[in-house]
This record gives C-alpha cells, sequence and structure tokens, in this order.
C-alpha cells in the first residue's frame, strides 16, 4: 500500500492566515474570540460571542473567481493557495488530472441563503437574486471552486458531515492517494461565521450564551466552568501526497498521514457516545498499524460542551490512558466547524515538528478524569499524534500522523 | 428625475465598485465583454445591480443586446426617462376629476 505524508499546509483562522504564526500565537496563549455586535440584534439569540478571521485579504483571489466564492470558500481558496506553494506542486498535476480535490463545508455559505430567502420572501419574485447565488449555495461550493482556481480535472470529492469534514476529507485524500487514483490530494474544510451556525448550536442549549463583556474566557474545553460551544470561522488544507511522488520530486515533507478511521454512533443525533469516539480512534490505530502506547500527543475535539467534552475525555481516556498528552484548540479559536479538524491536524504537525504541545486554552479547573491534560506549553518528543474530531449525527473521525524523520 | 450625467456617472461607478473595472477602461466604446471582461454570470448581477439602483424594470432580451458602455448608458438613461414619464402620468391621471 502506498505510503502518504504531508508537503504542504495553509490556514485561514481568528488567529491569522500564516501557520507559523497561528501556531506561536497557541503557545502564547492568543484568543481569536470577540464581541459580535451582529449576534445581540437577533432576537431571543443568546450568542454574544464568535472567532471570526483576521488579517484576511480577499483581494489576492481575482475577481473573476472571487464573484462566485462565499467568504468560505475565498478562506479555502486562500488557504490551499499557501499550502500548494509551500508544497510547491507542480501546474501541470492539476491539468494532468493526477490531484484529487476533497474538501467540504458544513453547508453552502449561509450568508447566500440568506440572500436568496430574504429577496424571495420579501418579495415573492427571485428577480433579484443573484446569478452566482446557487454557485455559493451548493454543497460542493468549496471543492468545486478549487477545482476551478486551480485548474485541477482531477476528482472532486465533497466532505460533508459537519464538525467531522476536514478529517473526513484527510481520510478520501488517503484512501484516493493509496489507490493510486492521484498522486497528490487537497484535503481539508470551510466554513463562515454566521447566524445559522450561532443560532443552531444556541437552540439545543449546548453554545457558551453571553460573555460579551469577557469573550476570550469562552469556550473553556474540559474545564468544569464550560458553558458550550464559540461559533468561529476559517479554512484549513493540507496537501497530501503519496510518498514516493514527493520523493522523486523533492517535495517537503511535514509528516506522515498514518491512517485514518471513522464510525458513526448510531444512536442519537446530537448526544455523543464515548463507544463511537473510541471505535473511530482505535480504527485510526489499526489502518495506521500501530497501537495506543505509539502515540505521544492526542489533539482534542472537545468544543466545550457539557456532555460533548466530558464522553470524549472518557473515551479518549480508555483507549489511551492517563499518560498521553491531550489538548484542545477550541479555547484559542473557538469552534471553526468544518475548518477545526484541517486547522488543528495542521497545529498539530506543526507542534509535532517543533516538539512544543500548545494546552488548552481557557483550562483552570478540569472536571474530567482519565486523561493527562495540560496547562502550559509542554516540551515533549512527539513520534506519533492522533487527531480527534465529531459531528452531529454522531460522525466520530480520526487521524494519525507520524513526524517525519527522513 | 436624475441627470443625464448622474446616470452614467452612477452607471460606471457600478461597474467600478461591483467589477472591479479599472475606471480608466470605461469609455463609450468599451466593449462589456472583450474589453471589460464581463461575461454572462456578471450581466445577469449587472442587470440586477442596475434595476435596485434605479428602480426600474430591464428587459431581458434588450439587455442581451448591450455590447458596449456606450449603448448601455442609453439603453438605461431611455429606461429610467420612460419609468420618470410613467410616473408623471401616473400623477396626472390621479389628479382627473372623478367620473360622475
Amino acid at each position: 500500500m502506498k505510503r502518504v505524508v504531508v508537503t504542504g499546509m495553509g490556514v485561514v483562522t481568528p488567529l491569522g492566515c500564516d501557520a507559523e504564526t497561528v501556531y506561536r500565537a497557541l503557545l502564547e496563549g492568543e484568543s481569536g474570540v470577540v464581541a459580535i455586535p451582529a449576534f445581540a440584534e437577533v432576537a431571543d439569540l443568546g450568542v454574544r460571542i464568535g472567532g471570526p478571521v483576521r488579517g484576511f485579504e480577499a483581494q489576492r483571489i481575482p475577481r473573476k473567481y472571487r464573484r462566485s466564492m462565499s467568504r468560505m470558500v475565498q478562506y479555502a481558496v486562500s488557504a490551499a493557495t499557501d499550502a500548494i506553494a509551500a508544497a510547491a506542486v507542480p501546474v501541470d498535476l492539476f491539468s494532468a488530472g493526477r490531484v484529487a480535490i476533497c474538501a467540504g463545508s458544513t453547508t453552502g455559505s449561509p450568508d447566500a441563503m440568506e440572500e436568496f430567502f430574504r429577496e424571495y420572501l420579501g418579495t415573492g419574485s427571485i428577480r433579484g437574486v443573484s446569478g452566482t447565488s446557487f454557485l455559493r449555495v451548493m454543497s460542493h461550493t468549496v471543492p468545486a471552486h478549487l477545482a476551478l482556481v486551480f485548474g485541477s480535472t482531477g476528482p472532486v470529492h465533497t466532505a460533508a458531515c459537519a464538525c467531522a469534514i476536514s478529517n473526513q476529507a484527510v481520510g478520501m485524500g488517503l484512501d484516493l492517494l493509496r489507490l493510486g487514483r492521484a498522486d497528490v490530494a487537497l484535503c481539508g474544510g470551510a466554513d463562515e461565521l454566521s447566524v445559522l451556525g450561532a443560532a443552531t448550536f444556541d437552540l439545543v442549549a449546548a453554545a457558551a450564551r453571553g460573555w460579551q463583556n469577557d469573550p476570550s474566557a469562552r469556550p473553556a474545553p474540559f474545564d468544569r466552568s464550560r458553558d458550550g460551544v464559540v461559533v468561529a470561522e476559517g479554512a484549513a488544507m493540507l496537501v497530501l501526497e503519496t510518498l514516493e511522488h514527493a520523493l522523486a520530486r523533492g517535495a517537503p515533507i511535514l509528516a506522515e498521514i498514518l491512517g485514518y478511521g471513522e464510525s458513526c454512533d448510531a444512536t442519537h443525533m446530537s448526544s455523543p457516545e464515548p463507544a463511537g469516539m473510541r471505535l473511530a480512534m482505535e480504527r485510526a490505530l489499526v489502518d495506521a498499524g500501530v497501537v495506543a502506547s505509539d502515540i505521544d500527543y492526542v489533539n482534542a475535539h472537545a468544543t466545550g460542551t457539557v456532555i460533548g467534552d466530558l464522553a470524549e475525555a472518557q473515551a479518549t481516556g480508555e483507549v489511551f490512558g492517563d499518560g498521553t498528552p491531550v489538548s484542545s484548540f477550541k479555547g484559542h479559536f473557538g469552534h471553526t466547524l468544518a475548518a477545526c479538524g484541517g486547522i488543528e491536524l495542521a497545529m498539530s504537525i506543526l507542534a509535532m515538528r517543533h516538539g512544543v504541545l500548545p494546552p488548552t486554552r481557557n483550562l483552570r479547573d478540569p472536571d474530567v478524569v482519565g486523561v493527562r491534560l495540560f496547562a502550559a506549553p509542554l516540551v515533549t518528543p512527539v513520534r506519533r499524534l492522533v487527531s480527534n474530531n465529531f459531528a452531529f449525527g454522531g460522525i466520530n473521525a480520526s487521524v494519525v500522523a507520524a513526524r517525519w524523520e527522513g | 428625475m436624475e441627470s443625464v450625467d448622474a446616470i452614467i456617472e452612477e452607471l460606471n461607478r457600478i461597474l467600478v465598485n461591483q467589477f472591479e473595472v479599472d475606471p480608466g477602461q470605461i469609455t463609450a466604446g468599451a466593449r462589456l465583454r472583450d474589453d471589460l471582461d464581463l461575461d454572462s454570470l456578471d450581466a445577469a448581477d449587472l442587470l440586477i445591480a442596475i434595476e435596485k439602483r434605479f428602480r426600474v424594470r430591464l428587459d431581458d432580451q434588450e439587455v442581451r443586446k448591450l455590447t458596449t458602455v456606450g449603448e448601455m448608458h442609453d439603453y438605461v438613461r431611455t429606461v429610467v426617462a420612460e419609468a420618470a414619464a410613467g410616473k408623471l402620468n401616473v400623477a396626472a391621471d390621479n389628479e382627473q376629476p372623478p367620473a360622475s
């Protein structure tokens, strides 16, 4: 079976748009969560804070492409541009159909949906609806635009399972590369901050409400005071590549993707199930050909919900015991939804390369047991890591990555 | 009713702000598709932008025939003038004494 490596990474986040800079911000404990005044204008919405992207330059994308792009697509294209540049992917590989694109967003653009329904329901006519509206709403808006911008004629696959999207995209890319259907796979996810996203978590009592006077204090994954998700936005794209292809062209190798595992709880649409989470991690370990004791770091999904973090800690502890360092980056970024897995995997790979693990921000008084949490940057050699993401619908997705020793 | 100059200025502003056309490229003879690089998707959005800005209804068939900036100026100017005249006529009609 072909081995697969990561040769480029790009991110667009509430803490900036340069991967190394964002990683440093994590170590320094910065927060990208701020008050969102527009949320206060929505009747009965308790959410007042969010994680908007910082330092993004839309103008870097030519208008011809940008005109049909929502913000989430612009973020994805920007992240992909950086990832492809870092990997120095040959341009002719795209036109030769040897690049697979595996990406997605939780929904099509909420902004575009609002725009359509405001016009249609407000006037009873579609006359004022933009011709590009559907291109921003369609479920494959992210991967389709990536293919357009980079002239990629290869497979275009949409990952669509909400907060597990990025990890699923990596899993899809891994499969395609192992099967020889492509030499390179561009994998990741993107989402844009919206009332829809905030309301989704608010309506099921899973959002941190209020906190507009102290936004950076939320979310608080694994902390006793945690009170829910803080919605955020962003994108991450990783260039995956077969090892043989990367070596042949002298590409920079950042890490190896050893394996992927996924599962469905099949028990409840929104209530997490530790057994399902555990299954995804165990399947990923088997796929990677390693055992739990080979793993030196677990990047948690941990969004800061009361029951989600508890279930995740239980599952993680059951698989890895209480000796393996575990941290979540949601306390820094908020929950970037479809983008979170890609951002977290990229940051975890950088942490593995630097040998310094960012801790969980806003964690002061843990109330979960059975896992090794830490409150300050942890200097430790990491040979292999697991990055977990879980989504509504009981979807669980785990990636195993390893340090590239060259 | 807006003056001819104001209508042209506003149309050009739409081209610059929404479609990021270089102001230096906007001349009466500039071709919308070949010189300003506006294609069918842009044409649909341009129509919406004009209708919203001037509160008029454009004829899709007529819009498709427009090839230059000058033709667009002329067409929109005509439609805006007709719409204004229509409103005046309606107002004048309303002033007629009710039939007894």
